[in-house]
């Protein structure tokens, strides 16, 4: 079962272009944690606003002349300011950051055009100026819910789509021991390698990527099941001495890389 | 051997954003089961309230017999018990369905609610204990609270202050500032820890309606170790778990104020009927906000349960198509 809605692009090269869309979750976490950046924002443009407006109400009592409509203006002003920023925030950095605020980069999400084009000012700016129109009831909310596509009205009227990010697949170092690196020169010719398929290697990968976040006694259980497993798959008969099943599968995936530089 | 990067799901843990994803969507295609478990439940769990109905007015009307409440005041806290436990049991059983959803594991409607259903005296004191948990925790960082604060407003010289408030604050007007602020802080960490001791307990019930042999004591301590090291991202799913169930629940809260609108227009307002009949739903829309909202949050809790055993356990790192591959034995 897939969990998140999939939206398939056919480009006019006829290349077909798969993305998993974003859903609820990662939009409502992406906003949450880009209104909490902007409330600081707008905090500090408060603070600002409220010191200048002093130093200046201040120096101006000093002249002489007519300054009772300044009040008014630097209010003004400072609506405009807060308008700007709350709009600027979104476009800026979806601008920059192709399709990407903070929030979403932590999210990892991305803002694309519907033929999956990174967006431009155009869209980045209609979609942030309805975004007080879906903030309203929660309407984008609803939208996103209920539409297909997962669009809120900002997206529906700029043309957006917003998907999830390419995997990199953190990489993380996968540290091997010396008698991995040894077993792994041996192992081509004392096992059948050739049972084992890339989805076998993509989990051995998993486990020596994620072992360490793992409880001690949780890495030994999984670690030997996996062993044994392979060990019956490759016809690996002869256990060395002192060999351990993390030992075992290091050297699995130092064979596998080796073949395939490409499997990181 | 070819390079391929396109396995059937990347073996990885899932992101803050798609454990929620995953929650409403194992929701969003289960929901009849769902509602129909949470139906039961919430049923189970209104039963002590209705049965107080007609005992107060049994008693309002004959004004007599009092010596009864010795009777039944046990025997109703025996039936709010036994509700309850149907109710919990219930509950579990959505998050066992959702937890089999994930894991591949076929179990029909009635063997879940069974296996749940005869847990849910464990399931009871597994709440009893979250509950004596929690109250003792209240109480003391409470404690610890009130003696902080006081102890940082005396070092800084609070006590003149309290004396003669306005002659101090003249002297020492950083003071009042100072001791405001401190009071946020205190009261802020009060709360991260209590969110803090409720991100550590918070799928306590899962390791109880899935894992075999398992008390309700393992099972608090089974939520307190897979948690440890998660804190944060648990409780950011259950946070924005909450902002997408408000907007949900508004939509409850605004149905019912329609009909009272509509009905007030029929009705005098101030008319006995009236406001019987607004007390009933105001109690019903509550029953359906619960019966909407349970699923969720039961799915929601099944599904961070899954990942932190993935995380810490590693329970997806599986070889797949094994038994076709194996040779015979």
């Amino acid at each position: 079962m897939r969990y998140n809605n999939r939206f398939t692009l056919s480009t006019p090269e006829s290349v077909e272009l798969e993305f998993a869309l974003a859903g609820i979750g990662n939009r409502v976490f992406a906003l949450f944690i880009d209104y909490q950046v902007l409330g600081l924002i707008l905090i500090g443009h408060l603070i600002v606003w409220i010191f200048a407006s002093i130093q200046l109400l201040d120096y101006l009592t000093r002249l002489e002349g007519d300054f009772s409509s300044v009040p008014l203006w630097l209010l003004a002003i400072f609506l405009i300011f807060n308008f700007s920023i709350f709009v600027g925030y979104f476009v800026f950095f979806e601008v920059r950051w192709q399709g990407q605020t903070p929030g979403k980069r932590l999210a990892k999400i991305r803002v694309v055009r519907d033929d999956g084009r990174p967006v431009g000012l155009n869209q980045a700016v209609l979609r942030s100026l309805l975004r007080p129109v879906d903030d309203v009831f929660f309407i984008g909310l609803f939208f996103i819910l209920l539409n297909k596509q997962e669009k809120r009205i900002g997206d529906l009227v700029a043309g957006t789509l917003v998907v999830q990010e390419e995997r990199d697949g953190s990489k993380t170092d996968i540290l091997c021991s010396e008698r991995a690196q040894q077993l792994a020169r041996e192992l081509p010719e004392t096992s059948d390698l050739d049972h084992l398929t890339p989805d076998d290697f993509a989990v051995i990968r998993a486990y020596l990527r994620r072992r360490n976040a793992m409880t001690s006694r949780s890495q030994v259980e999984v670690s030997m099941k996996l062993a044994q497993q392979i060990r019956e798959l490759i016809k690996f008969e002869v256990i060395p001495p002192n060999m351990t099943s993390e030992d075992f599968l290091e050297a699995l995936y130092l064979v596998y890389q080796e073949r395939s530089p490409r499997f990181d | 051997m070819t390079p391929s990067f396109d396995t059937q799901d990347p073996i990885e843990p899932m992101t803050v954003g798609n454990v929620v994803n995953t929650g409403f969507r194992l929701y969003t295609t289960n929901w009849k089961p769902y509602l129909r478990l949470a139906t039961l439940a919430t049923l189970w769990a209104t039963i002590p309230w209705l049965v107080i109905l007609p005992i107060a007015i049994f008693f309002f009307v004959a004004q007599d017999y009092f010596n009864l409440l010795f009777l039944l005041i046990p025997a109703w806290i025996a039936l709010l018990l036994v509700c309850f436990a149907h109710y919990l049991g219930d509950a579990a059983a959505i998050a066992r369905l959702a937890f089999n959803e994930l894991t591949n594991q076929d179990e029909t409607l009635a063997q879940t609610r069974r296996f749940t259903g005869s847990r849910r005296w464990s399931f009871l004191l597994l709440n009893f204990l979250i509950g004596l948990i929690f109250t003792v925790m209240f109480i003391v960082l409470y404690i610890l609270a009130a003696i902080s604060i006081v102890a940082i407003f005396a070092a800084m010289g609070g006590a003149p202050f309290l004396q003669n408030p306005t002659a101090a604050s003249a002297v020492n007007p950083t003071l009042v500032v100072l001791s405001v602020l401190i009071l946020l802080a205190v009261i802020l960490i009060f709360f991260v820890l209590l969110a803090w001791f409720g991100v550590r307990f918070s799928v306590a019930d899962l390791p109880l309606a899935v894992e075999t042999r398992i008390t309700a004591t393992d099972s608090i301590g089974r939520s307190w170790e897979l948690t440890r090291s998660n804190v944060w991202r648990v409780f950011l799913i259950f946070t924005v778990t909450t902002i997408i169930a408000f907007p949900l629940q508004a939509v409850v809260q605004v149905a019912g104020t329609a009909i009272q609108e509509a009905l007030a227009t029929v009705v005098p307002e101030d008319s006995f009927a009236f406001i019987g009949f607004i007390y009933i739903l105001s109690v019903l829309i509550s029953l359906l906000a619960g019966i909407v909202l349970l699923p969720l949050w039961q799915s929601m809790k099944a599904v961070v349960y899954y990942d932190l055993r993935s995380r810490r356990e590693g329970i997806d790192i599986v070889l797949r198509d094994l038994g076709d591959r194996l040779p015979p034995t």
